[in-house]
C-alpha cells in the first residue's frame, strides 16, 4: 500500500478496496511468475525445429547418394534441392543448407508448384498431400535421377524413394532401395542401416 | 527489421461550426498511475530469477554438423516455426496468415484487425479507426498506429493515418500475412509507431504462377472484382493487379438525432456509397525489387459529420494515395548485407461538403495534397554467428503539405496552406545473446524533424526461454509522435504553434508457453503511459492541445491450437483493468474486456472448411458521457477449395445474429453512438490460372 503513498486518499475507504482490486492482478500474476519453476531448468539434448532438422536430414541424404553424371549437365552445375507445392520449410532450408556444397556442387533451393516443373532438380521433397497427389507427382518425376523424399510416412509405398517418419519427437526415414535404383541413384550402405525400414519394392 | 513504414493518419479536418463535444468532468482522484513502477519492480524480479541459474545449453551453431546417428537421436523443439518466429521477436507480435485471412472471409484489413488480440475497430461510415490495448480516443485518425506494406510507410503526409478500412491500399487477396507488433516501435520506424506496427506482407509472383481471377457479391449492392496476374517474365518475378470496388451501402440509414421534419426525419437515404480501385504491380529480380501501389477510394457520408447538411448525397469524402518503392538488398561476404531503399509517395484527398449559409446551402471543399520523397540505408552485420547489429540512417521530405478549404459559391477562401517539412533519422538496432537462451535486445533511433526538433526513442527487449517450452520477453520502450500538419495548420487560430510531440513510455511482459505440438498459451501484460497527447481544445472545441495524459495496463491471454487434420482454434481474452485519463478523455471509447474466438474446422476432405470467427466488445463510454452496450458479432464462412477444376467458393455471413450494435461518435458528429450494420452476407468466387 505504501507504494500509493501521497496520492492515496484515505477519507475513501471505496477506494481502498479498488487499489487492492487493481494491484491483486499484478501480485497475481507476480506470484503466478515466481511459482514458476525457473531454477529447475532441465537442459536435456537440445531441440531443433521440425524443419531445421529435416533441412539437415537432406543435406546427409544429399551427401550418401551418388548421381549419374548425366543429373549434371553442363558439369559445374550447383545441386538443386527443389520443393514442390509450397515452401513447408518456410525459408529454413536456405537458411539451414543453403550456403553448404555437396559433393563439390553448391547448393541452391528452389520452389516450384508442380512436379513437372522439378525436373532439372537433384532432390525433390514433396509434402504431406492426398496420396493420389503423391503418386501423381512421383510419376510425373519419372525414372529421371531425381531423389525424392517425402514428408508423409507413406511415401515409400507410392513410388517415392525416402520417407520421413516421425516417432514421438524424434525424426526417422524410410527407404524404398527400389525406387532408387530405378533411377540410376545410388545410395551408401550407412544410410540404408540408419533407415527405420528398407523397401525393395 | 523491417523498413520505411509510418503512418499514414490523415485527419480531413473541416472547418466547421457545430463541433459539440460535451464536457467530461469525470472526477477522477489523482494517483493510481504507479503500474509502470510495478511493472518495473515485476520486470526486476523475474530478470533476476531467470538470470541466476543461467542454464548452459549445448547447442552447436551449425546443425548440418551433426552426423546421422545424432540427427535420429535429436529430438524435435516443440515450438513450430511459425510462433518460434514471433517468439523471438523482441515484442509481442500476432501473424495472420492468408490461409485464416480466406477460412474466415475477411474483407478489410480492418475485418483482420478485428479478430486480433487486444485490438477493436470503431466506424463512422467515413473511416475505420483501430483501437489497441483500450485506447481510441474518437476524433482522431488511428494516428499511433503505423501502417506499412512490405515495409513502405503508408501513413499519410497529412493526416498521418493509417487507413484498414475499404480505404486501405492493397486489396486483402493480395495479402500473403500481416505482422502484428503490439507496443513501442519508433525506436525502430519512428513518429507513429506509439502502440503498434501492422506490417502487410504482400503475395509473390510465384505464388499465382499465372492469372487469377476473383470476383464477389453482398449485401448492400456491394460487388468486387479483381484480375492478377503473376509469373517470371525475363528473369523478373512480376505480379500485377487490379481491383474494382463498389457498394451502394444501406438504402436507408436512421439516425434520431436528426429525426425532425427538416432533416428528412433523421432518413438518411442512398447516401452510404462507396467505391474503390487498387491497383499494385511488384516486379522483383535477385536483390532488387520495385514496387508501385495506387488506390483511390471515394465515400459518402451519410452522418452529417461536422456540422453538413444531413440527407445531402454531395457530402463525400475521396482519398486516392500511390507511391514507388525500389529497393536493393545484397549480401556482402558471409556476415553483412546492406539495404538501400528509396520511394516518392503522394498523397490526395478530396472532401466535398454541403452546409447550411445565409442564402441556401453552399458547398465547401476541402482539399490535401501530400507529396515525399525519402531514402533509406541499412546495414546488418553478424558477428561470430551470434551477434546481430543492424545500423540505419533513414531521410524523408515532405516536400508538400498543402490543404485548402473553400466555398464554392459565393467564393470564400478559409484556408490555404503548404507547410514542407521533413525527418532524418539514425537508428541502430542489436541482438545480443548473453549466456544460455537469454537475449538482450537493444535499439534507438534518434529522429529529427524542424517541428519538434531531436526526438529519441529507445527501446529495450529481454528475451529468455526456460526449457523448450516456456518463453518469457520484458519490453521496455518509449515511443512518440510528432504533431501532424493538419493538426498544426488546419486551425490556425485555436492551436498553439507550440504544438509538441507526444510521448508513450510502454512496459511489457510476455509470456509463451507451448503446451503440445501446435498448442500455445501466450500472455501478456502491459502498461502504457501516455504524456502530453495530443487532443483537441477543449475550450473552443477546434484546433488542438497537449493536454492529454493517460495511464493504462492490462493484460491479455490467447490460446491456439492447431490440428494435424488441418483445424485451428483460437481463443482470446484482454481486459484492460486500469484505464486513467487526466480528465477521462483516456476512457472513452476504451473497452475493459475484449474476446475473440476463430474456430475452422475441415469436412470431409481437407478441401471444404467451416469456419466461426467471433468478436466480443466491452462496454465503451462515449463523449456525452453514455455507454454503448457490449455486444458479439458472429460470422461464419464456408470455403470449399477447387470446387470446380480451379476455382474456389466461399459464403459468409456476418453478424449472423443480426445483432444490433453501436460505435461511440466522435466530436465532428451530432450522434453520440452510430448504429453500426445488421446482418450482411458475401458470396465469393476465386479462379487460380496457375492451379496452386
Amino acid at each position: 500500500m505504501f507504494r500509493f503513498g501521497l496520492h492515496f486518499d484515505l477519507r475513501r475507504p471505496l477506494a481502498v478496496w479498488r487499489v487492492w482490486q487493481r494491484m491483486s492482478i499484478w501480485i497475481g500474476v507476480l506470484g503466478w511468475l515466481s511459482l514458476t519453476p525457473l531454477r529447475a531448468v532441465t537442459v536435456d539434448a537440445p531441440g531443433y525445429d521440425e524443419y531445421q532438422l529435416k533441412a539437415a536430414f537432406l543435406f546427409h541424404f544429399a551427401q550418401l547418394t551418388t548421381w549419374p553424371a548425366s543429373a549434371f549437365p553442363s558439369g559445374d552445375e550447383s545441386f538443386v534441392i527443389c520443393t514442390v507445392n509450397g515452401d513447408p520449410f518456410d525459408g529454413s532450408l536456405e537458411k539451414t543448407i543453403g550456403s553448404k556444397k555437396v559433393q563439390g556442387h553448391s547448393i541452391k533451393v528452389a520452389h516450384v508448384q508442380r512436379a513437372a516443373e522439378a525436373h532439372s532438380c537433384q532432390m525433390v521433397f514433396i509434402p504431406a498431400l492426398q496420396r493420389g497427389e503423391m503418386s501423381a507427382m512421383v510419376n510425373d518425376l519419372g525414372n529421371l535421377p531425381i531423389l525424392t523424399v517425402g514428408d508423409d510416412e507413406s511415401f515409400t509405398q507410392y513410388g517415392g524413394m525416402i520417407a520421413f517418419r516421425r516417432e514421438n519427437d524424434r525424426l526417422r526415414f524410410d527407404v524404398n532401395l527400389g525406387a532408387i535404383t530405378k533411377s540410376n541413384l545410388n545410395v551408401s550402405s550407412m544410410l540404408l542401416s540408419l533407415a527405420r525400414a528398407v523397401s525393395t519394392r | 527489421m523491417s523498413f520505411g513504414g509510418k503512418i499514414y493518419q490523415k485527419t480531413w479536418l473541416r472547418r466547421s461550426s457545430a463541433s459539440r463535444k460535451s464536457p467530461i468532468e469525470a472526477n477522477l482522484s489523482p494517483g493510481f498511475s504507479h503500474s509502470p513502477r510495478l511493472v518495473r519492480y515485476l520486470a526486476a524480479t523475474a530478470f533476476w530469477a531467470a538470470i541466476v541459474p543461467l542454464p548452459a545449453q549445448q547447442r552447436p551453431a551449425d546443425i548440418t554438423e551433426l552426423s546421422l546417428p545424432d540427427l535420429l537421436n535429436t529430438p524435435i523443439s516443440t515450438a513450430s516455426r511459425f510462433s518460434q518466429s514471433s517468439m523471438e521477436a523482441p515484442a509481442s507480435v500476432t501473424v495472420v496468415t492468408r490461409e485464416q485471412i480466406q477460412r474466415s472471409g475477411y474483407r478489410t484489413l480492418a475485418d483482420i484487425l478485428r479478430g486480433v488480440q487486444g485490438f477493436y475497430i470503431t466506424y463512422d461510415r467515413q473511416y475505420s479507426y483501430v483501437g489497441v490495448r483500450g485506447f481510441s480516443n474518437p476524433g482522431d485518425y488511428n494516428t499511433r498506429i503505423l501502417l506499412m506494406v512490405d515495409g513502405h510507410r503508408l501513413n499519410d503526409t497529412i493526416f498521418e493515418q493509417a487507413m484498414v478500412g475499404t480505404e486501405f491500399t492493397i486489396d486483402v487477396d493480395l495479402i500473403d500475412h500481416v505482422e502484428i507488433t503490439r507496443g513501442p516501435a519508433s525506436s525502430l520506424y519512428g513518429t507513429n509507431a506509439v502502440f503498434g506496427v501492422i506490417n502487410v506482407i504482400t503475395r509473390k509472383a510465384r505464388d499465382l504462377n499465372g492469372v487469377e481471377a476473383a470476383s464477389d457479391a453482398g449485401s448492400f449492392n456491394t460487388y468486387r472484382g479483381r484480375l492478377s496476374y503473376g509469373r517470371e517474365i525475363a528473369g523478373i518475378q512480376t505480379l500485377l493487379s487490379g481491383t474494382f470496388y463498389g457498394s451502394q451501402g444501406p438504402k436507408r440509414l436512421y439516425y434520431p438525432e436528426y429525426d425532425d421534419p427538416s432533416t428528412n426525419n433523421g432518413m438518411a437515404s442512398h447516401a452510404d456509397d462507396d467505391q474503390f480501385i487498387d491497383l499494385l504491380a511488384t516486379l522483383s529480380r535477385r536483390g532488387l525489387r520495385f514496387q508501385a501501389a495506387y488506390n483511390a477510394r471515394e465515400k459518402g457520408d451519410p452522418t452529417g459529420a461536422f456540422g453538413d447538411v444531413f440527407n445531402d448525397r454531395r457530402n463525400r469524402e475521396a482519398d486516392a494515395h500511390g507511391y514507388l518503392d525500389l529497393r536493393y538488398e545484397r549480401s556482402i561476404g558471409n556476415s553483412s548485407s546492406l539495404l538501400v531503399r528509396t520511394y516518392f509517395d503522394r498523397y490526395m484527398y478530396d472532401g466535398k461538403f454541403v452546409r447550411q449559409g445565409d442564402n441556401g446551402r453552399v458547398l465547401n471543399k476541402d482539399f490535401g495534397r501530400g507529396e515525399s520523397f525519402g531514402m533509406e540505408l541499412q546495414s546488418t552485420t553478424r558477428l561470430r554467428d551470434r551477434y546481430r547489429f543492424v545500423s540505419g540512417f533513414e531521410y524523408r521530405n515532405d516536400f508538400r503539405q498543402e490543404v485548402t478549404n473553400y466555398d464554392v459559391s459565393p467564393f470564400a477562401s478559409y484556408l490555404k496552406y503548404d507547410h514542407p517539412t521533413f525527418v532524418a533519422a539514425p537508428y541502430i538496432e542489436s541482438e545480443i545473446p548473453l549466456r544460455g537462451s537469454f537475449l538482450l535486445a537493444p535499439s534507438i533511433r534518434v529522429d529529427y524533424n524542424p517541428r519538434v526538433g531531436w526526438m529519441t526513442s529507445p527501446r529495450l527487449a529481454f528475451r529468455f526461454s526456460q526449457g523448450d517450452r516456456d518463453h518469457f520477453k520484458l519490453v521496455f520502450g518509449q515511443s512518440f509522435r510528432s504533431p501532424n500538419a493538419y493538426e498544426l495548420y488546419y486551425y490556425p487560430a485555436y492551436t498553439s504553434s507550440t504544438l509538441r510531440a507526444e510521448r508513450n513510455l510502454a512496459w511489457e511482459g510476455n509470456w509463451d508457453r507451448e503446451f503440445s505440438r501446435g498448442f500455445f498459451l501466450s500472455t501478456a501484460l502491459y502498461a502504457n503511459r501516455m504524456r502530453n497527447f495530443i487532443v483537441t481544445n477543449e475550450a473552443s472545441t477546434l484546433g488542438f492541445e497537449n493536454e492529454g495524459k493517460m495511464d493504462t495496463a492490462g493484460l491479455e491471454t490467447t490460446f491456439q491450437k492447431k490440428w494435424l487434420n488441418g483445424a485451428t482454434a483460437i481463443l482470446g481474452y484482454s481486459n484492460t483493468f486500469q484505464q486513467l485519463g487526466d480528465d477521462g478523455e483516456g476512457k472513452i471509447n476504451s473497452p475493459k474486456h475484449l474476446g475473440k474466438l476463430n474456430a475452422s474446422i475441415p469436412l470431409r476432405t481437407k478441401k471444404v472448411f467451416a469456419t466461426i470467427d467471433a468478436q466480443y466488445i466491452g462496454r465503451r463510454a462515449t463523449l456525452a458521457q453514455n455507454t454503448v452496450s457490449p455486444y458479439t458479432t458472429l460470422n461464419f464462412t464456408l470455403l470449399g477449395r477447387d470446387i470446380f477444376g480451379r476455382l474456389d467458393l466461399s459464403a459468409s455471413l456476418y453478424n449472423a445474429l443480426d445483432k444490433t450494435f453501436y460505435d461511440p461518435g466522435a466530436e465532428q458528429h451530432r450522434q453520440d453512438a452510430l448504429r453500426q450494420d445488421g446482418r450482411s452476407f458475401r458470396v465469393k468466387l476465386i479462379w487460380h490460372g496457375g492451379g496452386r
